[in-house]
């Protein structure tokens, strides 16, 4: 008798547990289902009254969106994305290692001046940045956000990258070490490909980051280099707002986003929990 | 197989004093075992014959050549690590061939020796698995094919066996010795565990804080050690110590510990009580060394050579198969540790008589903690 009764307590929780998920999905996905038939629902029964379920799909939106030139903010955000990630690896790798690895005077304070520079309201680094750049020419070019996304993550990966490092067993070094390899090529072929899951994972969110990134693209970039983020807004105009417009453009910003998450969110969690409990 | 020579070592970290002037040596073929507390310096001495971290200040030679301005890399040194410091992406065999890879050995030639060591180490099964699923006892002997592979000058033991479970750390204890004894590796091993290095190592340097306590085959440690920390590191259970005061009165000298008085005949103790620059001493005595036998026996009795009986009860036993170890509690409530051959008949209660020969007792100063030498040996 008892061993029935706890099975079938545990079929109700288990019941019960999966209705509560079920319901939780709803909720968070049905903006996203809702955002995909308002991409293909024409204008005049957008927001009828009650809601029309049944409708032929049309494609004005998608036409309007390639009139307006959205794909090249696409191809911007995507390029921008791309480069000052790569820049940010390449940079940021060697650093973290040497961070993780290396004693030297002084070292925990350049540490914390690193971190420091992600510490700050980005409103409070972009007016500054504003100055800089407007001296120096790199207001509103390609190169001038690439710089400017590059340094504001290269704190972040540095942070997070750094205690990966540190889980690297110094052994295997000084194994590699005693065959006669220098740093460089310990780095390269040792520490390198066992870093691989945490250089992907912290990259991805610095591409999240760089991705959606609305305030320096606003205040740096906005008319020659307009990412997508910047873009979105434009359609909300005088004669009112282009939702369906806003639904196909939103769309293709989330993809990468849940994309990325969807497969990397084992690595990213890690990523973070690592930098959270040992940083 | 080179010979090894440590002149007046010293490591600081900032302010920290790792190890202390220490000089040692290792002649080929010979495996030489570094025993310490945790901290107590053998790991850094083992990182700078390495060549991993600097020496703050001395020497180290292989056949009397310096190698202390050397990269790791020079030195043809070879090293087991304790958590085996097997390169995680590659195969058990490409471990073990990656020091032939470095250095551009022909194929066929690294070929033939890879399988050698396989064989050797019975790795077949795990040849071309990736080795971080492996158990401990194989992931080891990999490391040890990854450090045999290339000839080197010296093989470097760090705590080899301390991650492995009991049966395995066993079996991989006497195959190291079987190797290196084959071989005839000159080879340093680092440990904290005494029963592993008094089975491997043909001398035993024992450290403490930095400094070198005492250097000897395993049996000099054991029986003539050169202080109280070695006296009471080395042997399992520990020696039992007891610091007395000494009276000479005429021809005798008596003992005084909490109430016990322990009556020698002055030509029996003479010369280690001439050593002694107060009336403090400490004395040692072997668990195994402690005779212990049933009974009632009122007081002690002593004649020269053999020494008091003492009437105590048993206070608490730990079987260990062949022999039991005895905590034994006198009247006056001092603790003896005593080990008997069992299994024994002795119960928790159980009165009994202990009794030491003279020649087993080690003396000390307790005020340097050094030997003043044993009656029995050679002092």
């Amino acid at each position: 008798m008892q061993r029935t009764l706890t099975a079938r307590d545990a079929f109700r929780r288990k019941t019960l547990w999966t209705a509560l998920v079920v319901a939780a999905a709803a909720f968070i996905l049905f903006p996203v289902i809702w955002m995909i038939g308002m991409m293909v629902k024409p204008t005049d029964i957008m927001f009828a009254r009650p809601t029309e379920w049944l409708f032929v799909p049309t494609l004005e939106h998608f036409n309007y969106v390639f009139e307006q030139k959205f794909h090249h903010y696409l191809l911007t955000s995507v390029l921008l994305g791309l480069i000052s990630t790569l820049l940010v690896v390449i940079i940021g790798t060697p650093a973290a290692y040497s961070f993780a690895r290396f004693e030297m005077r002084g070292k925990d304070d350049l540490f914390l001046f690193v971190l420091a520079s992600r510490m700050a309201p980005p409103v409070c680094l972009v007016i500054p940045y504003y100055l800089i750049f407007a001296r120096i020419d790199l207001l509103d070019t390609f190169i001038g956000l690439t710089l400017a996304y590059m340094t504001f993550n290269l704190s972040f990966y540095i942070w997070v990258l750094r205690s990966f490092c540190r889980d690297l067993p110094a052994e295997l070094e000084d194994a590699a070490r005693l065959e006669g390899w220098s740093r460089v090529q310990i780095f390269r072929r040792i520490v390198l490909p066992l870093l691989r899951n945490g250089i992907v994972a912290t990259s991805v969110l610095c591409f999240i980051f760089a991705w959606n990134e609305f305030l320096f693209a606003f205040m740096l970039g906005g008319k020659a280099v307009k990412t997508l983020p910047v873009a979105i807004p434009t359609l909300i105009t005088t004669q009112g707002v282009r939702w369906g417009e806003m639904a196909v453009v939103g769309m293709v910003a989330l993809a990468p986003v849940l994309i990325a998450v969807f497969f990397l969110q084992r690595h990213i969690v890690r990523g973070l929990t690592m930098g959270a409990v040992k940083g | 197989m080179a010979t090894v020579d440590f002149n007046r070592i010293w490591k600081r970290y900032g302010d920290v004093e790792a190890v202390k002037d220490v000089s040692l040596n290792c002649p080929q073929g010979e495996m030489l075992a570094l025993l310490g507390p945790s901290g107590c310096g053998k790991s850094s001495i083992l990182k700078m014959v390495a060549g991993v971290e600097e020496i703050s200040e001395g020497e180290i030679t292989f056949d009397a050549k310096p190698v202390s301005h050397l990269p790791p890399g020079a030195r043809n040194i070879a090293m087991v690590f304790e958590d085996y410091a097997l390169y995680p992406h590659m195969t058990a065999a490409e471990n073990i061939a990656f020091p032939l890879k470095v250095r551009g050995v022909p194929r066929r030639e690294a070929a033939k020796r890879i399988d050698g060591l396989i064989d050797m180490l019975s790795l077949d099964d795990v040849r071309d698995q990736r080795v971080s699923g492996l158990s401990g006892g194989a992931q080891q002997r990999i490391s040890i094919g990854r450090a045999l592979v290339r000839d080197p000058e010296l093989v470097l033991f760090d705590e080899p066996l301390s991650h492995l479970d009991g049966d395995q750390k066993v079996q991989l204890r006497s195959e190291i010795k079987r190797l290196q004894q084959t071989a005839n590796l000159t080879s340093i091993l680092v440990t904290h565990d005494q029963s592993e290095a008094i089975a491997m190592a043909d001398r035993v340097a024992v450290m403490n804080n930095g400094v070198l306590q005492q250097v000897g085959s395993p049996h000099d440690l054991y029986e003539t050690p050169a202080n109280l920390f070695v006296a009471n590191f080395i042997g399992e259970p520990p020696m039992n110590l007891y610091e007395v005061t000494v009276h000479q009165t005429g021809n005798r000298i008596i003992l005084r510990h909490d109430g016990l008085a322990i009556d020698f005949a002055a030509d029996v103790l003479g010369r280690f009580v001439s050593g002694l620059g107060s009336d403090a001493a400490t004395i040692g005595i072997r668990p195994e060394d402690v005779r212990v036998s049933a009974g009632h026996g009122q007081t002690y009795a002593t004649d020269g050579d053999a020494a008091a009986t003492i009437p105590a009860r048993v206070d608490y036993i730990e079987p260990r198969g062949d022999s039991d170890v005895l905590t034994l509690k006198t009247d006056s409530g001092a603790i003896v540790v005593a080990e008997v051959d069992g299994p024994s008949e002795y119960v928790i209660g159980s009165p009994t008589e202990i009794s030491v020969s003279v020649g087993k007792v080690h003396f000390f100063s307790t005020e340097t903690g050094n030997a003043l030498g044993r009656r029995g040996g050679d002092a």
